[in-house]
């Protein structure tokens, strides 16, 4: 497998410009090593207000440190970041107060009833709403009076999305929320958060590495690779933007119009592989015929897409949309 | 925002708390009565520092085994926030559980208990000493249960290492003690274990701080860390055991601090107690120009202070303190028997101290107090208490210093009272029911006789003479129409009967009078010498004027009492050794309507000193104004000692300077001590 990094002008490709005072979380050029493994070298993203952002990138990728970050857990190295407009290391506080987070992992005692969690939110967060605690609990047949060691995985999950969306959090940030969850659950709580943050219209932060929770409820979409951020785009002009053209054997530099607009380039199984975006199919179309059956252009699958600019691999399988 | 965190910490404590209260109380309850005096000192030594480690140890320890640290840091609260709810959960928990096993402990009194403080080195720990002693090491254990937790990832690795740390200081102070016996103050040992616990706790505060869940520091960070606050923590040890029992000042004794002061019966020497080091009392004997003869070491304050009472006695000083059990009597629990006595005598000549080798433990239940010493300055006195039927019975004994015998004087006495005289004749006075004076008994130890004195409601002791020869008593007489007073001598040789003062010089009152109440009472008291009698006559016809006559003995004449001054109050009459002169100190009264500040009233003293002999009563010197000046006493005719706070019209904060009165040319000067080369 060769991966061909074309550097600054990928980053010139995938960091998107948009307004500051539209993004509820920035961070830019972030760096943290624990010990001598990096795990974030250059992490840089932005998330527009009111999106639904998948996060994703494969296990040890840098989400989990990411997200730390954004909360303020982990100092980092090198690098900005703002969420909200503060500064993490500044005010831990009020970002946490304002933001609805669903650890991975972490859950509260297990020896504490689901009610007096909920009064502890309820303590912590000033804008926590009791009307919304209830009204999630029963929306999703949770039992307060039960211990959480007594909970399913995939009730669990639900309290911890309760405790994050009941303090009308104005970013929630889901750090792999259907992990370890069976489908009939996963499903369940994808359609939560779905509907959740679309009727209260919360930015919304989750991480998998779960491609179909991704294509699920994502507007936008942050593929992050050994510490850096290789993707960012939201998910329309995923599909409607993004091509990968096909050479057959192929050697030496794309043809200049490829070259201008190429993302990512690899070679598999002796065919030579570039991703591009283009805005115009056009312009695409009249490269490809002028090199009569040398060229073919696929539309991609968020699975191929995703193998592609994390290993290299091209795998545009069934659900891979080919477009000749 | 510590509202979440106090929620959670709340439930997570009640999760176990009544069931750990239980095992906790039981485990005493078993200890204390199952297990004797080792049970006592295991619930002492291992229940309650144990205690306060796994109150520190459990403050974080299911937060660092469960990985639930990142759900509190998840919340909006700061981590300072967090660390002081825990820490201040901890302590109250501490709080609860010690108190707790230490209602059990001493709610019931027992023999264990008593025991248990025989085996303790704190043979002569006071309660409150008790108190910080228990405090010190359950906090301590708190500390490094707390301390241990935060600096370990493991918390059997936290438990390890918190055990080691928690017994080292016991077994130091173990070892200190075999070593240095009673020098090692248990209230310096206590705060040196407060100061450790405190330097842990801190320390367990930057560990904290140091330590992020989301992020496990690398071990050397944490290794690093733990080993800075444990030298820290070391040297804060080492430093407060130092600063406890270093020297207020360098260089010689400046009796800046003095706490007692008392005067020879030789007329030359003065035992000065003071503080010397931060928590020690040095007892210096000094002569009346401040050089000093004697520096002695006593102790701890908190052993110092036990040993204030040095009293002069024909020997030089003697002090005499409760030992052991002692300690449970002031716990508040009466009854409890105390059985030995610590006499310590220090020589005037030598200025050696040696403590009594024969004072042994008697072994009788029965509580046993000092009194004096027999005539042939060999034998002590000692009052031993018993109670049958809740009477109090009362014998004497007599302890001899060289034969180590303990021999009972004369026969058991109920509700008895026993004073000693000058001469070494025990007086012992026995009251019936009513509070009246039932029997007087003069005991002579030396021939272990007795001899009963009659006695009467209308006959009342004022004192025997000295020499044990004679008793003078207030005489009530009763006439056809009136009743008066006459004061009597009574030989105690042949029983003869004196009038020393007849009843038509004393005021009297009819009958009538005298039924309601309104009759005159005379009081007296006898100088230490025998040499005077000083008496006061209250006529209740005239409540404000009291007459005071000063009456030689033995022969009866009678001076006026020196007058007390309108606006005045009198400390009394104190007579010089030779009873030739009397020091009257006197004091503002203290007026309600006054506008003068109460502490202003109570620290003036006007000082008169009085040639006194049977022809009347002369001025000695000027009457001096003191202010901020008390506890008068003679050391010889000449001079008097006393002790002051003030030094240039500034109040003292640090305490008492010794001052002396030269009555050759009525002057008063500080006593500074002079050192003398060491023997």
């Amino acid at each position: 497998m060769n991966d061909t990094d074309i550097g600054s002008q990928r980053d010139q490709v995938v960091i998107r410009a948009t307004p500051v005072n539209s993004l509820v979380i920035s961070v830019s050029q972030l760096k943290r090593s624990f010990g001598k493994v990096q795990a974030l070298c250059g992490m840089s993203m932005s998330i527009k207000r009111g999106s639904i952002t998948g996060f994703l990138g494969n296990n040890g990728a840098g989400k989990t440190t990411t997200i730390h970050s954004l909360l303020g857990f982990i100092p980092p190295d090198q690098g900005t970041i703002h969420v909200l407009g503060f500064d993490p290391q500044v005010d831990p506080v009020k970002i946490r107060q304002r933001v609805g987070f669903f650890p991975e992992r972490d859950q509260p005692y297990d020896w504490m009833t689901i009610d007096v969690l909920f009064d502890m939110g309820a303590a912590a967060y000033p804008t926590w709403n009791r009307d919304l605690q209830k009204k999630l609990c029963e929306q999703f047949s949770v039992a307060t009076e039960k211990k959480i060691k007594h909970l399913s995985k995939g009730n669990v999950a639900k309290v911890k999305l309760i405790f994050a969306l009941a303090h009308c959090p104005e970013l929630l940030i889901l750090d792999e929320p259907t992990s370890g969850l069976d489908p009939a659950s996963r499903y369940e709580l994808l359609q939560m958060i779905r509907q959740l943050t679309t009727e209260q219209n919360i930015t919304t932060l989750f991480s998998s590495h779960n491609l179909d929770d991704v294509s699920e409820i994502a507007t936008d979409l942050v593929i992050i690779h050994q510490g850096k951020s290789i993707l960012s785009e939201s998910v329309s002009t995923i599909h409607e933007e993004l091509l990968l053209i096909e050479a057959k054997e192929w050697t030496g530099d794309p043809p200049d119009a490829v070259k201008a607009c190429t993302i990512k380039s690899a070679q598999h199984h002796g065919r030579t592989y570039w991703l591009i975006r283009s805005q115009s199919m056009d312009a695409v179309d009249e490269i490809v015929s002028q090199q009569d059956g040398v060229l073919t252009t696929h539309r991609m699958s968020l699975a191929a897409l995703f193998l592609f600019l994390t290993q290299g691999w091209v795998d545009l399988g069934a659900k891979a949309e080919v477009v000749e | 925002m510590i509202r979440p965190i106090i929620i959670a910490e709340y439930h997570q404590t009640k999760h176990h708390f009544f069931k750990a209260l239980l095992v906790v109380g039981l485990l005493t309850l078993l200890l204390r009565f199952v297990g004797g005096s080792w049970g006592a000192f295991i619930v002492l030594i291992g229940i309650l520092p144990n205690l306060g480690l796994s109150m520190g140890h459990g403050t974080f320890a299911e937060e660092f085994m469960k990985g639930q640290f990142k759900f509190l840091f998840s919340l909006p609260v700061s981590r300072f926030q967090i660390w002081i709810v825990k820490c201040i959960s901890g302590l109250i928990g501490l709080a609860i559980f010690s108190g707790f096993v230490c209602t059990i402990m001493f709610a019931f009194p027992s023999e264990e208990l008593r025991k248990l403080f025989d085996f303790l080195p704190a043979l002569e720990v006071s309660p409150a000493n008790l108190a910080v002693l228990i405090a010190g090491v359950c906090l301590y254990g708190f500390g490094v249960g707390f301390f241990s937790i935060t600096a370990c990832t493991s918390t059997r690795v936290a438990g390890l290492i918190s055990s080691l740390l928690l017994y080292f200081p016991l077994v130091a102070f173990w070892v200190m003690y075999q070593i240095f016996a009673s020098e090692v103050p248990i209230a310096a040992a206590s705060l040196v274990f407060i100061s450790a616990a405190a330097s842990f706790i801190f320390g367990a505060l930057i560990l904290f701080g140091l330590r992020n869940p989301f992020v496990d520091s690398a071990w050397i960070r944490r290794v690093t860390g733990f080993s800075v606050v444990l030298v820290t923590g070391a040297v804060m040890t080492v430093a407060g055991s130092i600063a406890l029992s270093w020297p207020v000042s360098y260089g010689p004794p400046t009796f800046d601090n003095v706490m007692r002061a008392h005067a020879s019966h030789d007329g030359k020497h003065i035992m000065v107690i003071a503080l010397r080091r931060l928590i020690q009392t040095n007892g210096y004997i000094v002569t009346a120009d401040g050089t000093i003869v004697r520096d002695l070491e006593i102790g701890s304050t908190d052993l110092g202070e036990r040993k204030l009472a040095w009293r002069p006695t024909s020997h030089g000083f003697d002090a005499c303190f409760q030992r052991s059990e002692g300690l449970a009597a002031e716990l508040g629990v009466s009854g409890e028997p105390r059985k030995e006595l610590d006499i310590q005598v220090l020589s005037l000549e030598k200025g050696e101290l040696f403590e009594i080798p024969s004072v042994q433990k008697w072994e009788s239940e029965s509580s046993v107090r000092y009194i004096g010493w027999a005539p042939d300055g060999k034998q002590l006195l000692a009052v031993r208490r018993t109670w049958d039927r809740n009477k109090s019975l009362t014998q004497i004994i007599s302890q001899g210093i060289e034969s180590g015998d303990v021999t009972s004087i004369g026969e058991e006495l109920e509700n008895a009272e026993p004073t000693i005289l000058v001469s070494g004749h025990v007086v012992v006075q026995a009251w019936d029911d009513a509070g009246e004076v039932k029997t007087i008994t003069l005991l002579e130890p030396r021939t272990n006789t007795s001899q009963v004195i009659s006695t009467s409601s209308e006959l009342r002791l004022v004192s025997f003479s000295p020499d044990a020869q004679s008793a003078y008593f207030v005489k009530t007489i009763y006439g056809e129409k009136t009743v008066g007073h006459e004061i009597v001598r009574q030989s105690l040789v042949d029983g003869e009967s004196t009038a020393i003062v007849a009843s038509d010089e004393l005021p009297s009152a009819s009958l009538l009078e005298s039924a309601k109440g309104k009759m005159a009472t005379v009081y007296c008291s006898m100088s230490a010498g025998g040499k005077w009698l000083d008496c006061r006559i209250y006529d209740h016809r005239n409540v404000d004027e009291a007459k005071g006559w000063l009456i030689a003995l033995p022969s009866g004449d009678r001076v006026p009492a020196p007058e007390v001054p309108e606006g005045k109050v009198s400390d009394g009459l104190t007579f010089s050794p030779s009873e030739a002169r009397v020091l009257h100190a006197l004091r503002d009264e203290y007026n309600l309507n006054s506008d003068k500040e109460i502490s202003d009233v109570f620290s003036r003293t006007k000082l008169e000193v009085l040639d006194i002999d049977t022809a009347g009563i002369r001025q000695a010197c000027e009457p001096l104004e003191l202010k901020n000046a008390y506890d008068f006493q003679w050391l010889n005719d000449d001079t008097i000692i006393y002790l002051s706070n003030e030094d240039n019209g500034e109040v003292l904060n640090n305490g008492n300077r010794l001052w002396k009165i030269d009555l050759a040319d009525c002057s008063n000067t500080r006593i500074v001590p002079k050192v003398t080369p060491a023997d």
